[in-house]
């Protein structure tokens, strides 16, 4: 019954993302290419959350994620833990919507041209101390994602940010070195929260810790936490934003990092809310008496699930190799025995769940690509490649069984059009080791990835495995047309204009292929029969969804 | 008794050698496994080696082998167990909690084991016939069930279907704790428990048959007396040995059943600062757990002197 816990930790690479809707507009206002959210939970289509919170509640306690956070610095981490509990505590600058939309929050936003984004702190917003912030603070929270010393994870989303400036009393300037309409949605995830000054100087290191907490403006402040296994939150009785008010006075996370105890605590109430809920958990759940699962529609999450290369020479440096391993994937096959139908297939790296605007040009170049396996074509492609009977290694993390599973039906296709493919399985540890050390990938062909970007733009996640300086871009792959049109798209405010680049930009990451996509994972929420206002999108990265949650 | 007191100190230099030692080999065999605590905090993210480097800087791992180990010793011995690399938080501060829940883990299940055993044991032993058959059968089956099974199967009826008792989390006010610990503390204590009866069932059946026992038959000494004076008595000295020994792995033990009802104890901490190459924290729960073992040891070796003058003699000489 003990199944290992499903770790993400080091699968989860995270861009700070945009919503392209937010870079077109001028003053917030986003008509026009909002998402049409493709997260519609099996209850009702189009739906962003359980239901309309109208009553308050005394205490509520919440699933953190599959372990517990290790800092509570909005910049430190970029992982499902610390983006689940951290923008109730440090809410973006921006305002994220459950169906993505970006608008004013505790600053406005206006982007006169590609290089300069002004900001403008609205009046009355203050820390959950009751103190006023400053232009000061605002400035101070954006520079610590571009200073070396504080490790922000979300550093490369800013690396186009040339200047942060105080240029008024309420107003911040960012001046770019590069044309860049992508870091509107940087700060619309916790990358944006803005933080405390005298508070960060005063805690130095420290800032963050559980023993210290953070200093922020979000719905809730920090109460305690032991660093191992509750953490505290109460209603931040100053919260500037009224409107938005929390429903629950006492807001606590618990982390099992054991699904089984996870489902027993869930099914008997003593946690009463999940998002992100381990698929292997589904069956168990479905007949729990005493809450709901919500289960999401194709896209409803841009979490996809690939074949990452990570070397430059060997067997699977060949295009055709990979594009032959690419089209022998029953992907179909793995979405409904793999992953029980709680994932789909998945054609691109950048999938449904990744199209937050010009949605229908998007399906409609996706409907094109080739769906079905075709393993005969592709031994074939292997013949041509003069790989046949060739050797490559993969790897992917130990302790879920589906990557394992999945690991194995990868082994097989190999096989079956020629190739010999050998898996590994390292330890969380040293899987997550591959991401920080080149020398760690060394003995890899390539490896199993889960990735996610915040808000959905295609372009982020191309940039991110396909672009040559991209983060997870290990093989070294290099495209000039592809670069090209990436940085095209960057400076491109038009959704219209910008989908027309990005669909540039994937036609030859189709062939070439840096990354193999294979299945996209659907929402999947608990909730407990008592409460509503939970997300069902993958918005609430970055927002404060634990305001909302409540009585109905 | 000053012999006692002797004994006493050579065990307890002899504690803190084994301590020494303990922490060398942890440290050493942290430092060769694969993986960086640097990596943790990037995350996903592939840093630049200039980032990298000034991270390492940050957390002092760019210093050598044995210095960084002197480094931490000498903290250690200051009385400063350190702080966090993964969290910046004072691994005072983050073992409280998890020492809390698996040291009432550990004296309850220790609890169970010793009136479940012993009771069991004896009455197993002084009840020649069924009563006897029907004891060393459910021993034999306690002695087999492995303490995830245990769990599993006391979660899946006791909490799950019956609702008697939480299946996760460690509850809030004192009741609550002992509420949540319930389940717990019996998974752990199912082998021990039965181990511990059959011990106690061999040594009181030994006494039982003994001349001085049947001595004191002849002579007319009430049945009571005999097991209290000349059974229990003679027999303490392998139960408590046994006991000590059971109770000391249960500390590692816990781990399984602290994983299962999701009660973030020491043995969840080790694990996941292990895989985090959380120096410091590994460390400290590290002599935590052997400094435990060993004292546990010594006062189950206490209790067998302080019951059995033969082996306070033997021992002292």
């Amino acid at each position: 019954m003990k199944v290992r816990t499903h770790r993400r930790l080091a699968l989860a690479l995270l861009v700070p993302a945009l919503a392209a809707t937010a870079a077109c507009s001028s003053s917030g206002s986003n008509a026009g290419a909002a998402p049409t959210g493709g997260n519609i939970s099996k209850i009702a289509a189009g739906k962003v959350l359980t239901g309309t919170a109208k009553n308050d509640v005394d205490s509520v306690t919440w699933y953190g994620d599959y372990r517990p956070l290790y800092t509570l610095d909005p910049l430190k981490l970029a992982d499902y833990p610390e983006e689940t509990v951290i923008p109730n505590l440090c809410e973006p600058m921006l305002r994220v919507a459950p169906d993505y939309k970006i608008s004013t929050g505790a600053v406005a936003y206006e982007q006169p041209d590609a290089t300069h984004l002004v900001l403008t702190l609205q009046p009355g917003v203050t820390f959950s101390d009751g103190t006023a912030v400053t232009a000061d603070d605002v400035a101070f929270s954006i520079q610590r994602n571009l200073d070396p010393k504080v490790l922000s994870n979300y550093y490369p989303a800013f690396a186009n940010v040339a200047k942060v400036a105080v240029t008024g009393d309420r107003t911040v300037t960012l001046t770019m070195a590069k044309p860049d309409y992508t870091v509107v949605s940087a700060l619309s995830t916790v990358a944006g929260a803005i933080v405390k000054k005298a508070f960060v100087e005063r805690t130095g290191d420290s800032f963050g810790a559980p023993n210290v907490g953070v200093m922020c403006t979000g719905p809730f402040s920090f109460a305690s936490y032991d660093g191992t296994s509750k953490l505290v939150l109460t209603r931040n009785e100053h919260y500037w934003d009224t409107a938005h008010r929390a429903h629950v006075k006492t807001f606590t996370f618990q982390f099992p990092a054991d699904p089984g105890a996870l489902a027993n605590a869930l099914a008997s109430g003593e946690i009463q809310g999940a998002m992100n809920v381990p698929t292997n958990l589904a069956t168990t759940l479905k007949s729990a008496t005493n809450g709901k699962m919500y289960v999401g529609s194709e896209g409803s999450t841009p979490i996809n699930i690939d074949v990452l290369m990570t070397r430059s020479t060997g067997t699977l440096a060949a295009p055709k190799v990979r594009q032959a391993l690419s089209m022998a994937l029953d992907r179909k096959a793995i979405a409904a025995q793999i992953f029980h139908g709680l994932a789909d297939p998945l054609y691109r790296v950048a999938g449904p769940g990744t199209w937050g605007y010009a949605r229908d040009t998007f399906a409609a170049d996706y409907a094109k690509l080739p769906k079905t396996p075709d393993v005969t074509a592709a031994a074939k492609l292997v013949d041509e490649a003069g790989a046949k009977g060739a050797s490559a290694v993969f790897a992917y993390p130990s302790g879920d069984p589906q990557s394992a599973q999945l690991a194995t039906v990868l082994q097989q296709t190999a096989k079956q059009i020629g190739l010999n493919l050998q898996i590994k399985a390292l330890p969380l540890q040293q899987y997550g080791n591959l991401f920080s050390s080149p020398k760690a990938r060394a003995a890899y062909d390539a490896i199993l990835t889960k990735n996610y970007v915040e808000t959905p733009d295609p372009l982020l996640m191309d940039r991110l495995y396909g672009g040559t300086s991209g983060g997870t871009n290990f093989s070294g792959y290099s495209n000039a047309d592809v670069d090209a049109h990436i940085a095209e798209a960057t400076a491109t405010s038009d959704p219209a204009a910008r989908a027309t680049a990005v669909l540039a930009a994937e036609h030859q990451l189709d062939q070439d292929l840096p990354s193999i996509p294979v299945v996209g994972q659907r929402a999947l929420v608990f909730v407990s029969d008592n409460l509503t206002g939970a997300p069902l999108t993958f918005a609430y990265m970055s927002a404060p969804w634990a305001a909302q949650i409540g009585a109905e | 008794m000053p012999a006692l007191v002797q004994l006493l100190a050579r065990r307890l230099l002899g504690l803190l050698a084994t301590l020494l030692v303990a922490s060398f080999v942890v440290y050493t065999s942290i430092y060769l496994s694969p993986g960086s605590p640097e990596s943790v905090l990037f995350g996903g993210r592939q840093p630049s080696p200039e980032l990298l480097a000034a991270a390492r800087a940050h957390l002092g791992l760019d210093e050598p082998f044995l210095v960084r180990y002197f480094h931490w010793l000498r903290e250690v011995l200051g009385g400063d167990l350190g702080t966090s690399l993964i969290s910046q938080q004072p691994v005072t501060a983050k073992l409280g909690h998890p020492l809390e829940v698996t040291v009432l883990l550990v004296l309850y299940a220790a609890a169970i084991i010793v009136v479940a055993g012993l009771g069991l044991g004896l009455l197993s032993a002084l009840n020649p016939g069924i009563v006897d058959a029907g004891i060393t059968g459910l021993v034999s089956v306690a002695t087999a069930v492995p303490a995830f099974v245990a769990s599993s199967v006391l979660i899946s009826v006791f909490a799950v279907r019956l609702g008697w008792f939480p299946p996760f989390g460690f509850g809030d006010s004192v009741g609550g704790h002992l509420r949540a610990l319930t389940l717990p503390a019996v998974s752990l204590a199912i082998i021990s428990s039965g181990l511990v009866a059959r011990v106690t069932r061999a040594a009181a059946l030994e006494q039982n048959s003994s001349e001085h026992v049947r001595t004191a038959v002849s002579r007319g000494v009430s049945r009571r007396r005999i097991i209290r004076t000349h059974v229990l008595r003679n027999a303490a000295g392998p139960i408590a040995t046994v006991t000590g020994l059971q109770v000391a792995g249960l500390l590692a033990a816990s781990v399984v059943v602290e994983q299962a009802f999701g009660l973030g104890g020491l043995g969840q901490v080790l694990i996941s600062s292990v895989q985090q190459k959380d120096f410091p924290v590994v460390q400290a729960i590290c002599l935590l757990l052997v400094a435990a073992f060993v004292v546990l040891n010594l006062t189950a070796d206490l209790i067998g002197l302080l019951i059995d003058p033969r082996a306070r003699k033997a021992s002292t000489a």
